[in-house]
């Protein structure tokens, strides 16, 4: 059973159901599907947000517990990753709140391997880095739909679902976001134009 | 419309590459805002290659759920069902009380207390009592033992009322007494649960707690004060007692933690907690949802009529030692240092046994929907008490195991009272009584293979 990233196929979304049913009656394999299916993207997602590697990994891990925990609260043929992800950011809220330990890590030296030339690549490096500090100083709530726009692809609606606000406050966020990011990278965007 | 308004609007798109028919028009016309808008999809472009490190979580935690399952996991997964059996049980209860209620308001100067009718009103401390022995054989947390004994000691604290009013004889003497001795027993477990709960949690936790026991507290001694004579062993004076020396531990135990000294067993520091004990402490959801459904269903001072409270107080008597079964098995699973899955359902099967006992009774007494209603708990908790504990334990004690024995018995216990307790219903004398038998021997069907079901492959299973 699989079904495709970003795009699930009316068959697809009828197999993620069937999984979710099978994971609420106690199938653990199929929630170690899902957990497959999605974990990348949430921690992705959450690293983001955090910046941390191993907050990130504690807040996924924690989310889908909580999910499997929490299995026979979902409605079948809602939006899981909705649901999902909205455990998440409220934990990670939790945990912001209450917790200060939230530390930065350096960003990766070294980019995965691409098909520019070295001058292309120092310029990328600098610009991703800069476009990430940048990201990273966005307030959390403008971050987190900024990202769940533009890396997760979804509407406003599904945001305001994860973020539990409405569609236009999530609207409002990420056109927020956007404004403050064009703004601190205009010099940078310029530069890198070909 | 000016580009001001046109780079908002294209903020605030979707899809800035692919604008509407309104912003696309003036976009042609306008470099400044198709500048704009080619920023912005350049740096949307670039997000998805920020890096992110690699993880080896995930493959850990699928690896978790497909054999390395932990008993937190099993509990969490199995506590929300419970959960949800909880909701519905305390609806349907609370709905049947009204009805109750609306019939009870027929004219009656005086109680019928001493006429034993077979009674086809819910028993809702039963229904309660099995939930929160279900609630300890799952949970691991500190923090819901805790909560499940603090609603405990309330549900008890509750019958103490209609026993005092409409305990029949020594009887009801006696069941006060017990039910006083039961109470202390309960929240003294509660105090030393509370000292494990993690100390950022127990503000949020044992507050309310505080608030409870004072108020127990001070209604048990009120009401003592309004008796005659009263000694210091009446049962009141006991609840009374227990209930303002636990408030006072709770309250100097929350006060150290506010001072910073250091409390005796207390484990977790300001460090960063382990990732195991940090999902132990943010997950425990449950029970919030789990006192949410339990307090729909009662309030802080029951309202009773005196039908009510004498037909309580009759149901008490009548289903005493249940009762003490329950309250011991509570007591029994709160007391384990490491929670044990097969003592865990060794002890459900105690009570089993006894809820066994109850739905014999009741048909015998012809009170069809008490022996039906027995017999739901009997299979609840023969299905999440029994078989969800052997599954758990099932997960860590291989086929062959020095423990498997140990497993096999509690099955072999199960269907020892299963079979027996088909037989005799079967052998009830009442045709009638005989007829409504269906879904009470159903249930216990289920029940059973269910407990067998998590023991396949184990003995002769």
């Amino acid at each position: 059973m699989s079904w495709t990233h970003g795009d699930p196929s009316r068959t697809n979304l009828d197999e993620e159901t069937e999984a979710l049913r099978r994971a609420r009656l106690g199938d653990r394999e199929s929630f170690a599907r899902l957990i497959e299916q999605y974990f990348d993207r949430l921690y992705r997602w959450l690293y983001r947000l955090t910046h941390n590697q191993h907050a990130a990994e504690d807040l996924a891990q924690e989310t889908f517990m909580k999910a499997f925990a929490h299995l026979a609260t979902f409605r079948l043929g809602s939006n899981f990753q909705a649901w999902l992800y909205r455990i998440a950011y409220n934990t990670f809220l939790n945990q912001r709140r209450s917790a200060s330990r939230m530390t930065r890590q350096p960003f990766p030296e070294t980019l995965p391997a691409g098909r520019e030339s070295p001058d292309e690549e120092a310029v990328s490096h600098e610009s991703l880095q800069l476009l990430a500090r940048a990201v990273a100083r966005l307030p959390n709530e403008f971050r987190a739909a900024f990202l769940l726009r533009v890396e997760e692809g979804l509407s406003f609606r599904e945001i305001a679902d994860i973020l539990e606000t409405t569609e236009q406050t999530a609207r409002w966020r990420v056109y927020k976001a956007r404004q403050k990011l064009l703004n601190v990278l205009a010099p940078q965007l310029d530069q890198d134009k070909p | 419309m000016n580009c001001t308004a046109i780079k908002r609007r294209l903020f605030a798109l979707t899809d800035p590459a692919d604008p509407p028919a309104g912003i696309l028009a003036h976009l042609r016309d306008c470099a400044g805002c198709r500048e704009a808008q080619v920023r912005l999809i350049q740096m949307e472009g670039q997000i998805p290659h920020v890096p992110v490190p690699a993880s080896s979580a995930k493959a850990a935690l699928a690896a978790k759920f497909r054999g390395e399952t932990t008993l937190w996991d099993r509990a969490q997964f199995h506590l929300r069902t419970v959960e949800r059996w909880h909701v519905v049980t305390v609806g349907m209860a609370a709905s049947l009380l009204l009805f109750f209620l609306a019939w009870s308001l027929a004219p009656h100067e005086q109680p019928i207390v001493k006429t034993r009718q077979p009674s086809s009103a819910p028993d809702v401390l039963l229904v309660r009592l099995v939930e929160h022995n279900l609630s300890l054989a799952l949970v691991e947390a500190p923090r819901q033992q805790v909560e499940t004994l603090s609603q405990l000691a309330e549900d008890l604290r509750g019958q103490s009322d209609p026993l005092l009013r409409y305990g029949d004889g020594l009887e009801g003497k006696e069941s006060l007494k017990d039910l006083a001795d039961w109470y202390g027993q309960v929240v003294r477990m509660s105090v030393a649960r509370a000292r494990r709960v993690p100390p950022r949690e127990r503000r949020d936790v044992l507050d309310p707690i505080v608030k409870q026991l004072g108020a127990a507290h001070d209604d048990a001694q009120q009401r003592a004060q309004q008796l005659h004579n009263v000694s210091a062993d009446h049962p009141l004076c006991i609840i009374a007692f227990a209930a303002g020396n636990a408030r006072e531990q709770l309250d100097v135990l929350l006060k150290h933690d506010m001072s910073g000294v250091p409390v005796p067993g207390r484990g977790v520091g300001l460090a960063r907690l382990p990732t195991e004990t940090v999902l132990l402490r943010r997950a425990a959801l449950v029970p919030v949802l789990f006192a949410a459904a339990q307090n729909t269903a009662r309030a802080e001072t029951p309202v009773r009529t005196p039908v009510q409270a004498a037909e309580q107080a009759r149901k008490f008597q009548h289903n005493r030692k249940l009762i003490q079964t329950l309250v011991d098995s509570c007591l029994r699973m709160a007391e384990q240092q490491q929670p044990d899955p097969v003592q865990r359902a060794a002890s459900c099967t105690v009570v089993a046994e006894r809820l066994a006992e109850a739905v014999e009774r009741s048909a015998a007494e012809q009170d069809a929907v008490r022996t039906q209603e027995a017999a739901l708990l009997l299979k609840k908790l023969l299905q999440r008490g029994v078989a969800f504990n052997l599954t758990t334990a099932g997960g860590t004690i291989p086929l062959g195991d020095v423990r498997e024995p140990e497993m096999v018995q509690i099955g072999d216990h199960v269907s020892r009272i299963a079979q027996q307790l088909e037989e005799n219903l079967l052998r009830l004398p009442d045709a009638e009584t005989r007829a409504k038998l269906p879904k009470t021997l159903q249930a216990i069907q289920d029940g059973r293979a269910e407990v067998f079901k998590s023991l396949k492959g184990r003995g002769a299973y």
